[in-house]
């Protein structure tokens, strides 16, 4: 396979403030491979934003890399000049939000805006500027793309203004597409379009694309491989079939559990208790608190990153092949009972 | 078949707007009907602006009707008995958040229904009442001196529940009561919805736009369209037999946390926007947008007509 366009490497973030040290990231590493759509799910405060802030460079004054590495091509960021890493910001690397709004001029036209974009990535000028973006809205989707252009933000609907911020982060012709939460404040309707769009703009332009969720059905309908985050740490991470079908982390097993999958009405089975706080992180597994099926060692020991079949990986002590031999007597052992 | 608790008959609510200087009308609500029984969970979906939470404000005239009725255990609710019906009638916000007093103790924000409707003999029976609420929704009461900001989301959902609670209303309306919560914690939250409705026998309306929440949780369901009940039933049949092209489109689009289903499954695509309540169209409120409609269903609005196995819907094509 040819190398990964982007590659964690255990990394570690941590905020610094009066309340001590919060540990957002405790060593995570993955890869992302061109023409990827990779999803990344966790509930609210594992860390998935934090992760596509510190691979942006944008994390805030508190925050800090302590440890670990992202690799953009095979380059390691943190020896890059700061013209560089602004280059990769748009170049290499682009994000949509959760709300086009705050993103969006209000007092620019559609026009100006995508103009100025193409500007600032491709050194275009004038009419050639104006073609790209028309070439752009037409791309994402959008009718009659010379009438927007002279439209405000306040005219279009929340999927329109979507479509625009694609629209704004492909004019760079980035190598990677970040989307944190970028259907969230859509309707069902409107968020199956754009989740389209970005299937589309994928096996057009061959882009790879992180998308972040925590709407388990959304990483189901278009990823291709998912990492599954807990309070900083991987729990596991695979394609979307392993993830979905044979989930190998307990976290990730009662998440599936605790939705309803649109069939049956039996009760639906939560995890109990609340999210870890990442300002005291437990000595052993993040989720061993919350875990109904937790060992002695889960309390005390980190478990172990263990690849459980060809590109799957989980960080569970479930699957420890010591523990599994010892299921495995156990089970012999009733059958001669 | 279990008695009717609540009616609604041709609900309307209009709201005036002004654009460009002049006064037009919005309707928000127009010509909304149906019927929930005792103890039973009829879920209201739709997508965001068509008039959801305005119907259920309306009904507890939180809104002055336009036009239309409502009737609870038979009789019609009014301007001027809604304050004697109300401790029947209880409402549940969206947002764990913005709804609770940050300044007041749990133990005052559940108690503060019971004061207002003198529902205690003395200070202890208020505290042993509100103590009692707060494990029936699975609250701590250890924790009843504290402050909302020191709860999770979860945890002050249900302190809005338990508020609701307190009045021992026979019917809750609850408005996107999980849509702000991450899922391990809304499978807490739906459980409590269920195991309260067995024990206490209250029904619930249940407005989301979750469609995979609504049908874990409904008895029947109504799919709602700018401001309009375009079809309405028992769950299973509105699910696996939608009739009217919007509930088709809608649950096509549905994002199934199942990936080899996801990609099977072919999705109906929908041209153009929802139209303004401004400018809604003549006849069918889904015509402009629908790929069936003709001049018939510029015509004349098609009303709810009764399709069998407790399922409604209203179109012309179908
Ligand atoms: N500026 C900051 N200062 C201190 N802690 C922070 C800061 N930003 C993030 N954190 C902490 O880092 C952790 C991870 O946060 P992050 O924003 O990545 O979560 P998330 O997975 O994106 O959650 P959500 O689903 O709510 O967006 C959280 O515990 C959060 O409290
Ligand atoms: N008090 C009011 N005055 C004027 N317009 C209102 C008022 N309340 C609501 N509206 C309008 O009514 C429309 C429907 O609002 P409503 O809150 O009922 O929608 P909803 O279906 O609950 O949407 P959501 O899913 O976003 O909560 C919106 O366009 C809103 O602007
Ligand atoms: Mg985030
Ligand atoms: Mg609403």
């Amino acid at each position: 396979m040819s190398e990964p366009v982007l590659k964690i490497q255990d990394l570690s973030v941590s905020f610094f403030d009066r309340a001590g040290e919060a540990k957002a990231l405790s060593g995570v590493s993955f890869d992302l491979e061109k023409g990827q759509i990779l999803g990344i799910v966790g509930e609210s405060g594992s860390g998935k934003s934090v992760t596509m802030q510190a691979i942006l460079q944008i994390l805030n004054s508190e925050g800090r890399i302590t440890g670990g590495k992202i690799l953009f091509k095979g380059e390691d960021m943190s020896l890059w000049s700061p013209q560089k890493v602004r280059a990769f910001r748009g170049k290499g690397c682009a994000m949509i939000f959760q709300d086009p709004m705050t993103s969006l001029n209000p007092l620019l036209t559609i026009g100006k805006q995508i103009t100025e974009a193409v500007t600032l990535h491709t050194g275009k000028r004038g009419r050639e500027a104006y073609q790209r973006a028309v070439e752009l809205l037409t791309l994402v989707g959008m009718n009659d793309p010379e009438r927007r252009m002279k439209q405000y933000p306040h005219e279009l609907s929340g999927g329109r203004r979507q479509r625009i911020m694609i629209a704004m982060a492909l004019a760079s012709e980035p190598d990677i597409l970040i989307a944190d939460e970028p259907t969230t404040a859509l309707d069902v309707t409107v968020q199956a379009q754009i989740l389209e769009l970005i299937l589309e703009i994928r096996n057009k332009l061959g882009m790879a694309v992180i998308i972040v969720s925590h709407n388990l059905g959304i990483i189901a309908e278009v990823c291709d491989e998912v990492l599954v985050l807990y309070g900083g740490s991987v729990c596991e991470k695979g394609t979307v079939q392993d993830i979905f079908y044979h989930p190998r982390h307990e976290y990730t097993k009662g998440l599936l559990a605790s939705i309803p999958n649109g069939q049956s009405r039996d009760r639906l089975k939560p995890i109990g208790g609340s999210p870890v706080n990442v300002r005291h992180l437990p000595a052993g597994c993040a989720f061993c608190p919350r875990c109904e099926e937790a060992l002695k060692i889960c309390l005390t020991d980190k478990p172990q990153t263990l690849e459980v079949s060809p590109g799957h990986i989980a960080t569970c002590w479930r699957n420890d092949p010591e523990y599994r031999q010892y299921l495995e007597n156990m089970g012999k052992e009733a059958h001669h009972d | 078949m279990t008695e009717e608790l609540l009616r609604v008959e041709h609900l309307k609510k209009y709201f005036p707007k002004k654009v460009n200087g002049k006064t037009v009308i919005s309707r928000i609500v127009d010509d909304v009907s149906f019927t929930i029984r005792a103890g039973e969970t009829l879920g209201l979906v739709g997508e965001s602006g068509c008039g959801k939470s305005t119907v259920g404000r309306t009904i507890l005239h939180l809104h002055t009707p336009t036009g239309g009725k409502v009737f609870f255990k038979g009789e019609e609710v009014t301007a001027r008995n809604i304050q004697r019906l109300r401790p029947s009638m209880q409402m549940v916000f969206q947002d764990p958040y913005s709804s609770l007093d940050p300044r007041m103790t749990v133990e005052d924000i559940i108690g503060e229904p019971l004061d207002v409707h003198h529902l205690y003999k003395s200070r202890a029976d208020r505290r042993e009442q509100i103590l009692e609420l707060m494990s029936y929704v699975g609250l701590n009461p250890d924790f009843s001196g504290r402050y909302p900001h020191e709860f999770s989301g979860g945890q002050r959902q249900r302190v809005g529940i338990a508020r609701a609670l307190a009045v021992h209303p026979d019917f809750i309306i609850a408005d996107e009561p999980v849509s702000a919560l991450d899922v391990s914690i809304q499978a807490q939250v739906v459980n409590m919805f269920e195991d309260l409705q067995k024990k206490l026998g209250v029904a619930y309306l249940f407005i989301s736009h979750d469609l995979l929440v609504v049908r874990h949780i409904s008895s029947r369901v109504a799919i709602m369209y700018l401001g309009h009940i375009m079809e309405i039933g028992n769950v299973d049949e509105v699910y696996d037999h939608p009739i009217h092209p919007y509930t088709q489109c809608l649950l096509s689009a549905l994002p199934l946390p199942d990936p080899d289903a996801a990609r099977a499954r072919k999705r109906i695509e929908l041209t153009g926007d929802v139209p303004s309540p401004l400018h809604a169209p003549s006849g069918c409120p889904f015509r402009t947008r629908c790929p069936y409609a003709d001049e018939q269903c510029a015509t004349a609005c098609p009303g709810l007509t009764e399709r069998g196995n407790d399922h409604a819907a209203a179109c012309w094509k179908f």
